[in-house]
């Protein structure tokens, strides 16, 4: 590392980050040089994005240093990051659909003539040499409305390829991209090595990682667990660098002793939506007094799945029965009626509704039961809503504080003091404790094994392994829309984490 | 946990002010208005006042209803034409006793209304788009009804309904605290009244809750169409007469008022009652206006200038 040549385009040393009480960052130092290709791997939730958005100037480290090209940057701006030539390509894409992919590559950059004038010649006809230049199979006049999803994704690694590159980030780029764009992918990223840009190539989908990749690094609950070389490191070890956690295991067997009688069925469900994970002959039961683990990672299907199951997409084959009774109308009130409650992965947009009161969100799908002619009985409904406040111990000034003003683990609790309230039989929980304090998490926990021991059927969907260890009495993983394993609890403990990962990663 | 209690009071403190802002502003503009002029602050102007506010406030209540789930009506001012003329019509041309050509007023308004909500809700098509073309229908309407005509010559009973005094008070003033009421236990004591609220706060929650999105959104236009339809009824018997022109403009006054009583555009935050107070506002404004001599062109400014000044203080409150 003598030469100036050689020294580290990214240099992160000792960065640490919190948000509230959960550490995201815990003094990670990572170096990638020019004209390396760096594969960061790490469960959901294992900082890889509080990582990137810190290099790209989207948030402050409380602690640390950032250098890039050997330059320290101790308030580095967004602006000042692309100015910098650091790009970083997201998960979700940001492109204007109504515009053209040259106009979208150049957004904001535009060759101009004279102030405020696009030339757009010289734009389509750089854009073309750009996307040749990269063997990419587009045309720069095409509407990006008319484009595949993979081909999107395309034009937005385009997009971040019109500045001066530096430093690229790509997070999960290939989520969904078909072999043809990857094929793309494979031919841009030596090109840019050559370059000498540093990349950083973010992916769940290891045997990418392994073939694109020069070197690996492994995040895993916020610190930097591993850097190797990529040479002879299987896919196998990578799983084992993930997951290799020890935490204190707080499960309890069950111990409700009624009939264990199937709450939910599902048999040979298929759902598939253009472009989307398509869901293949899922079959899968939920038994009163049981909660059944589900683990995939984001793409997998699994929060499709309940959306299907609600109607929100379409369903091609497959049966649904809610205790022994098949379901043919799928529709959110539909599954409230069988005793089907819902808690979604997705707070802000579809639990809570943030402008209404805590009192008036709890009692969302109750008011019917707490009202007579529609006419609210004031008392009941207060009643409903003292009770479950206490019972999950919602801190809040009372129950007309809106929302809003919760935290977001006060928050969560609402959105399950609602579906309690509701009276369910079978309770869905998408996520439960994503983004909350670990004090909420672990009442939350408890609350859902008292839930299970009174016979409720529950089904936990989480990316978060020890989650799903201290709750679920058995396991299923999900990947490409396609149940690919099935694992029990056994008597000495939960299932391997690496059998977990790696059906959720490598499949059967 | 202090800096919560500290956020806690100051919210309060601004929401007090968000909630209750308009009204130190109407007090503030009945004082200025008795200093400047003498024939202000009387008991007949105030009688006055209140029989030209209660259409207006009327249509504030159904649009407020609207606007609550996020939606908009800006059809109602055409329907005050139409449902004017349909009521005129139908004891002109048809012969039929009063209280059968209110009904046939509010029928239409009822179904013009549920029109609007299929459209809106069933179709998901924009409220702007689709009330801005059936205002212009329902205008087009009244004035084909009687080739571009007015109806004129109604009875008594009829024009009582726009004209005539219970004791002291205008009876349009008692339909319009009557519905007032109603609006208000609708909206803060019934199931459908916290429904519109969850649809305009965050329609996603509301249809995972079970709720019935569609017929509820369409029911709150329902209601909007009648409450044109009243008010309709009430300016045609005023005017003693049906105008297809009339009500030019109305849906504009109605969500000022809205907007200046604090109701969120985007849905799902204000009081019902903040609209009235809105339309008040607005009434009082114009009658200020009047007895201190100011043109009617002048009017129109200020006006605009009340509401945009009220629009920039309510959305400080999104942030």
């Amino acid at each position: 590392m003598g030469t100036a040549e050689r020294a580290p385009v990214v240099d992160l040393r000792d960065i640490s980050k919190r948000f509230g009480g959960t550490v995201a960052l815990d003094r990670v130092s990572l170096t990638v040089g020019r004209g390396e290709i760096l594969g960061l791997i790490g469960e959901n939730g294992a900082g890889k994005s509080t990582l990137m958005n810190i290099m790209s100037g989207a948030l402050w480290p409380d602690s640390g240093e950032i250098r890039l090209d050997g330059r320290l940057h101790s308030r580095l701006s967004p602006a000042q990051a692309q100015h910098l030539g650091v790009q970083i390509v997201h998960q979700e894409l940001s492109l204007l659909p109504e515009m053209t992919v040259a106009e979208n590559i150049f957004l904001g950059k535009e060759p101009r003539r004279g102030p405020g004038v696009i030339r757009r010649q010289a734009c389509i006809d750089q854009a073309r040499q750009l996307l040749e230049q990269f063997s990419i199979p587009l045309d720069p006049r095409q509407k990006v409305a008319e484009l595949s999803a993979a081909q999107k994704q395309l034009v937005e690694i385009c997009k971040s390829l019109a500045g001066q590159v530096k430093v690229l980030i790509l997070d999960e780029p290939t989520s969904s991209l078909t072999e043809r764009e990857m094929a793309c992918l494979q031919r841009i990223l030596p090109l840019l090595r050559e370059q000498g840009a540093a990349i950083i190539f973010i992916s769940h989908k290891l045997d990418e990682v392994r073939a694109l990749c020069d070197t690996l690094a492994v995040l895993r609950d916020g610190s930097l667990v591993k850097t190797a070389p990529m040479d002879g490191v299987t896919e196998e070890d990578m799983v084992r660098f993930m997951v290799g956690r020890n935490i204190r295991d707080q499960y309890t067997p069950p111990a409700y002793d009624g009939p264990p009688r199937p709450v939910l069925e599902i048999r040979g469900l298929c759902s598939a939506r253009y472009g989307e994970v398509s869901l293949q002959d899922v079959s899968l039961e939920v038994r009163a007094g049981e909660i059944v683990g589900m683990f995939g990672l984001i793409g997998s299907g699994r929060t499709e799945l309940i959306q299907a199951l609600h109607g929100l997409r379409p369903i091609q084959g497959g049966s649904v029965a809610v205790e022994g009774e098949p379901v043919t109308r799928f529709s959110p009130r539909q599954l409230i009626r069988r005793g089907v409650a819902w808690v979604t992965e997705d707070r802000r947009h579809e639990g809570v509704c943030l402008s209404m009161s805590i009192a008036n969100n709890i009692a969302l799908p109750i008011y019917r039961q707490v009202s007579r002619l529609g006419v609210i009985r004031g008392k009941d409904l207060a009643a409903v809503v003292q009770t479950y406040m206490e019972r999950l111990a919602i801190k809040a000034a009372g129950p007309g504080a809106p929302c809003q003003t919760l935290s977001g683990g006060n928050q969560q609790k609402v959105v399950l003091a609602k579906w309690l309230a509701a009276g369910p039989r079978l309770l869905i929980l998408d996520e439960p404790t994503r983004g909350i304090d670990v004090g909420s998490k672990t009442e939350i926990h408890r609350l859902i094994r008292q839930l299970r021991d009174a016979g409720m059927a529950i089904l936990v969907i989480s990316s978060e392994m020890p989650e799903l260890f201290s709750l679920a009495d058995r396991l299923l993983v999900m990947k490409n829309g396609v149940i690919s394993g099935q694992l029990p609890r056994g008597a000495d403990g939960p299932p391997a984490e690496d059998a977990v990962m790696k059906l959720a990663t490598i499949g059967a | 946990m202090k800096p919560a209690l500290d956020t806690k009071r100051h919210i309060s403190i601004g929401s007090h002010l968000l909630r209750f802002g308009i009204l130190y502003l109407l007090a503030l503009l009945i004082l200025a208005a008795s200093l400047l002029s003498d024939r202000f602050f009387t008991v007949s102007n105030f009688l006055n006042v209140l029989r030209q506010a209660s259409p207006v406030i009327i249509l504030a209540l159904g649009e407020g209803l609207v606007i609550i789930t996020a939606g908009i009506d800006l059809s109602v001012g055409a329907l005050v034409a139409l449902t004017g003329m349909a009521a005129a019509g139908a004891i002109s041309f048809w012969g039929l006793p009063t209280p059968a050509a209110l009904a046939v007023a509010l029928v239409l308004g009822v179904a013009f209304g549920i029109f609007n909500g299929v459209i809106v809700a069933r179709f998901n098509i924009s409220a702007m788009i689709v009330t801005l073309a059936t205002m212009n229908a329902a205008r087009g309407i009244a004035y084909l009804y009687n080739d571009g005509a007015q109806i004129i010559g109604l009875p008594a009973g009829f024009t009582d309904i726009g004209r005539g005094y219970l004791g002291p008070i205008p009876i349009p003033a008692i339909i319009m605290v009557v519905l007032v009421a109603v609006m208000v236990f609708v909206m803060g004591k019934t199931v459908f009244g916290k429904y519109l609220y969850a649809i305009g706060g965050n329609e996603d929650v509301a249809r995972l809750a079970g709720i019935a999105v569609v017929r509820t959104k369409i029911a709150a236009y329902a209601v909007c169409g009648m409450l044109s339809a009243v008010a309709g009824v009430i300016y045609a018997a005023r005017m003693n007469m049906g105008d297809p022109a009339m009500g030019e403009g109305l849906e504009m006054d109605a969500i000022a008022s809205v907007v200046l009583g604090g109701i969120n555009l985007y849905g799902g935050q204000g009081s019902i009652l903040g609209a009235v107070i809105g339309a008040t506002f607005i009434a009082v404004l114009g009658n200020a206006l009047n007895m201190t001599g100011v043109s009617n062109f002048w009017q129109l400014v200020v006006k605009a200038a009340a509401l945009i000044i009220a629009a920039l203080i309510y959305t400080k409150k999104k942030v």
